[in-house]
């Protein structure tokens, strides 16, 4: 598939082209982007040591020009060009070569998810792949479902802000599960340090922290909100619920049946799927929890268009719903998004 | 095989400086300095090797370029070079001595702060309650951004610190350090607790991946291995 071809397709559904910046100012990347990007970053700095980096994800780069253009209406529009990222293989370019197409102010949810998806299929209508499996999820439904279950508040903030990060996220659910991280000895010395710590000066700093901070983060570790037994539960279900993959028609009552199973008053409705129905065309239509992972800034619906090229499953497209995205690079209001990109080395 | 100069580094300064020295002397490499001073010596029997008496990272840094054949000096500098040099360096013998960790240390005060994954809740609150990024610091960046990453520590910044380092939290210059540690007096003494500890560190033997086709260094490698 030639990206002339591609262009055609993205210009018929109304999605105009603009052209990105190749390089952009690194703190947009470092403080708000998660940091996930920081390893792969090519930085350097101007004559006035103003940080800037080579455009590591071209997603971020768009929305950074959306911002500078000051909109606030509905757009749609593609860009294509060059991604550069350090690679840990030698055989690895550093260059990526990505196609992608958002709605920003997409306030339409139900209407835009599935506009990028059908035209993600147009896209792969037009490759030179014949078969293809769509998967579809919703981050929403997994921040409901840590909300529900029995654990401390700000391990219910780590297990949704790391769910990005597979190792990690999975260190975390361990931690959790056994508590071999704490050390009583150590907790109990602390608590009693703590009491003589509260007759002292409360605005007093300590290394960029006052005490007053630090006893109250004290307090809810060990006293309001600490860990427990019933954790294991807690992370049992979300284990589980990261294994369930199945026919789309099938996912509101698959679900359903899995929170009563696990007493979680959680109830989702077909609403929640932009596709309903299991075949488009010759494409089925699969409900899967456990994808596109490594993207940090998803707040709502994704996808992701998946071929096999000699046996193995690859990606060839994936996408989904940034609502967070636009304010947390700088924009003063939340703007709703979703979006899809392509990684054109795989045509 | 062709017969080259053999280019052997070494540290020129204190402790570790008479360690590696007692390291060739035990294996009857005896070393000929022209005066005290000098920063070139021989080994007595063996016309083709040369001694360089350099700085730890530099040591490093000669090695990975091909500018020395083999070398002592720190695993935590090896560690922290650049991959293009690290790769280019191998590992044959970590020795007993020169032994020191590298740790991450938070004000004693910090109650609340006992392992990483406090630490990372205590970013989230440098962000939301001052606006700014929690203070990291080090002259060991590459390992502690490869730490942060591994523990999902997002919110930080590192400052660079070539010396005195446990004194930077109480100058209000960081928040926290890594920095390294062998008997942990110098933490203490400012009010400084081990959360974690990324690299245990000590005095080591490399050579050059490409100085392994010189005649004769791999016997002196074999013979530097025995401490």
């Amino acid at each position: 598939m030639k990206s002339n071809n591609l262009s055609k397709i993205l210009k018929t559904s109304g999605f105009k082209d603009v052209k990105l910046d190749s390089i952009i100012e690194s703190r947009h990347i470092l403080k708000r982007s998660g940091g996930n990007f920081k390893q792969y970053l090519f930085s350097f700095h101007d004559q006035n040591y103003k940080d800037f980096s080579l455009i590591p994800d071209l997603s971020i780069a768009s929305v950074i020009k959306f911002i500078q253009i000051k909109n606030k209406k509905k757009i749609k529009w593609s860009y294509s060009g060059e991604a550069y990222r350090k690679q840990n293989k030698n055989n690895k370019s550093p260059i990526i070569k990505q196609t992608g197409f958002e709605i920003f102010g997409s306030n339409t949810k139900a209407k835009d998810d599935k506009e990028i998806i059908t035209t993600s299929l147009k896209i792969f209508k037009k490759s030179n792949f014949k078969n293809c499996e769509l998967n579809i999820s919703n981050i929403e439904i997994f921040h409901t479902l840590v909300n529900k279950l029995s654990l401390p508040l700000r391990w219910k903030e780590k297990i949704k802000r790391h769910f990005s990060r597979e190792i990690y996220f999975n260190q975390l659910l361990k931690k959790l599960s056994d508590n071999t991280d704490i050390n009583p000895k150590v907790v109990e010395n602390d608590k009693a340090l703590a009491e003589k710590f509260r007759k002292k000066d409360l605005n007093k700093n300590y290394s960029g922290r006052s005490l007053k901070d630090i006893l109250e983060r004290f307090d809810l570790k060990n006293y309001q909100d600490p860990r427990n037994l019933s954790n294991k539960k807690s992370v049992k279900i979300i284990k589980d619920y990261l294994k369930i993959t199945c026919l789309i028609e099938k996912a509101p009552r698959y679900l359903n049946n899995f929170f009563k199973k696990n007493n979680l008053n959680i109830f989702i409705s077909s609403d929640y799927f932009p596709i309903k129905k299991n075949n488009i065309k010759d494409t089925r239509v699969y409900f899967s929890t456990n994808i596109n992972r490594s993207v940090s800034y998803y707040t709502g619906m994704t996808f992701n268009i998946q071929v096999k090229v000699n046996k193995k499953k690859l990606i060839f497209l994936s996408g989904g719903r940034f609502d967070n995205l636009i304010k947390n690079l700088g924009n003063k209001t939340d703007l709703p998004a979703v979006g899809a990109a392509i990684n054109r080395s795989i045509l | 095989m062709k017969k080259e100069i053999i280019n052997i580094l070494t540290l020129s300064k204190g402790r570790m400086k008479s360690e590696a020295e007692r390291v060739f002397k035990k294996n009857k490499l005896k070393i000929i300095q022209q005066s005290e001073r000098s920063l070139i010596g021989a080994i007595k029997g063996y016309p083709s090797i040369r001694v360089l008496y350099m700085n730890a990272t530099e040591i490093i840094e000669a090695l990975g370029k091909g500018i020395g054949d083999i070398g002592i000096s720190g695993k935590d500098l090896w560690r922290e070079s650049e991959p293009s040099i690290q790769s280019k360096i191998s590992l044959a013998k970590e020795y007993n001595w020169g032994k020191s960790d590298l740790v991450v240390a938070v004000d004693n005060a910090w109650l609340d702060c006992v392992n990483p994954t406090d630490l990372e809740d205590i970013s989230y609150e440098f962000y939301q309650k001052k606006q700014r990024l929690m203070r990291v610091a080090t002259k060991f960046k590459n390992l502690s951004h490869e730490w942060f990453n591994s523990k999902g520590i997002t919110q930080y910044e590192t400052i660079t610190s070539l010396g005195a380092t446990e004194g930077s939290n109480k100058l209000g210059t960081s928040d926290i350090i890594i920095d390294l540690s062998s008997t942990g007096e110098t933490l203490r003494q400012n009010n400084l607790k081990v959360i974690d500890t990324i690299l245990k560190s000590s005095a080591c033997l490399f050579y050059s991946k490409k100085s392994l086709k010189k005649k004769g260094v791999k016997k002196i490698i074999k013979l530097l291995s025995k401490d």
